[in-house]
């Protein structure tokens, strides 16, 4: 009879797993502190550069660039590739008018990255 | 963010999900498979492959979708296990393709069904004389039954009046190397006469022998890892190497 359970158990916890790993990137997006903390550091620099801090934006932006680095291991195994792929293009672009004091230019490309934030993780 | 390792971690997903629900969907043999059957293999196993490489979508649709195709697979396993009409409607029906030595091309072209393929599928069956066969039935999962002609069947022993003995299958008693003992116990036989027995065919010890069967005559069919083949026969065209 045990031996029938732990028969019956195995594929079904293996299911169970798989489906954990393949819904995981929601929670596993959510920060464990201030380093991986993407959506904060999103909106530092964004305050930043809205208050014209260029050498704090830019360092901001490298900060929110290794936050995104540390939750993307966590979430590639269930998150959609093109999206991270397009989250971090948006950081680099972002990065890219910090260096030339283009306002306008990060805030379009950090609000792109907060929807692909928004949608990465979520079932739509 | 590794593209290999998703890979490797969406393989295992694919490979594991795949193996548990082939093993659901039951023992139907390859040659037992209606065309249905078939194609809805073919499709969960090529979901199973988008899922492993395409790295475009989340592997969640796509075992989803691989779920799906089982699920209804398996719900229609059970329909035409319970309903016999669904089953038919859903299977077909088989279809005579000769009728009493006559060749049926009316339900031939229904099937679509060529002359040439039943040929071919009645030398399959080891019949070249259309003239030996009675009836031939193409069956739902496209192979071919044949009656033969009552004069072209071969004889039998009940046919001469000849005594015949009980055949059953064979028992493994050594295999790989290893002696099986639940099947000496089943056949009430021990290690000792299946040492003496290995002693008579040149066989010192059970780890020699690959593969050990008794047959329901109580002879013993033993196969060795070194095969001392004076000439072996060589089926290769080409010299190699390979």
């Amino acid at each position: 009879m045990g031996r029938r359970v732990l028969l019956a158990a195995i594929p079904v916890t293996l299911i169970a797993f798989f489906v954990a790993v393949m819904l995981s990137a929601g929670i596993l997006k959510r920060p464990t502190g201030t380093a991986d903390d993407v959506e904060a550091w999103l909106s530092q620099v964004e305050e930043r550069v809205i208050a014209e801090r260029w050498d704090d934006a830019l360092e901001g932006a490298e900060r929110l660039a290794s936050a995104w680095r540390k939750v993307a291991g966590r979430i590639q195994f269930s998150a959609e590739r093109l999206d991270m792929l397009d989250f971090r293009t948006a950081i680099a672009r972002a990065t890219g008018s910090i260096k030339v004091r283009d306002g306008a230019g990060v805030v379009v490309e950090l609000a792109e990255a907060r929807a692909l934030w928004a949608r990465i993780g979520g079932r739509y | 963010m590794s593209e290999t390792l998703v890979v490797i971690v969406r393989a295992v997903i694919g490979f594991f999900t795949l193996l548990i629900y082939t093993r659901v969907l039951g023992k139907q043999q390859i040659s037992q498979l209606t065309y249905f059957d078939y194609i809805l293999g073919i499709t969960i196993g090529s979901i199973a492959a988008a899922l492993t490489t395409d790295l475009t979508v989340t592997a969640w649709p796509h075992w989803v979708g691989l779920t799906v195709w089982t699920t209804a697979g398996l719900a229609m396993q059970w329909v035409t296990l319970k309903w016999r009409f669904a089953s038919k409607y859903m299977d077909g029906e088989p279809t005579v393709v000769i009728m009493n030595g006559k060749i049926m091309e009316g339900a031939m072209r229904k099937a679509r069904y060529r002359a040439s393929d039943l040929m071919e599928q009645l030398r399959v069956k080891d019949t070249f004389d259309l003239g030996e066969v009675e009836f031939a039935i193409l069956e739902t999962n496209g192979t071919l039954s044949v009656l033969k002609k009552s004069q072209f069947h071969p004889v039998t022993r009940s046919d001469m009046n000849l005594p015949s003995q009980y055949q059953g299958i064979s028992t493994e008693l050594v295999y790989n190397g290893v002696v099986v003992d639940q099947n000496l116990e089943q056949v009430h036989l021990d290690r000792a006469w299946l040492a003496t027995e290995l002693r008579r065919k040149g066989v010192s010890d059970a780890s020699e022998v690959f593969l050990a069967t008794l047959d329901t005559s109580g002879s013993l069919y033993v196969d060795t890892f070194r095969d001392h083949v004076a000439s072996p026969v060589d089926t290769g065209d080409f010299p190699g190497p390979y």
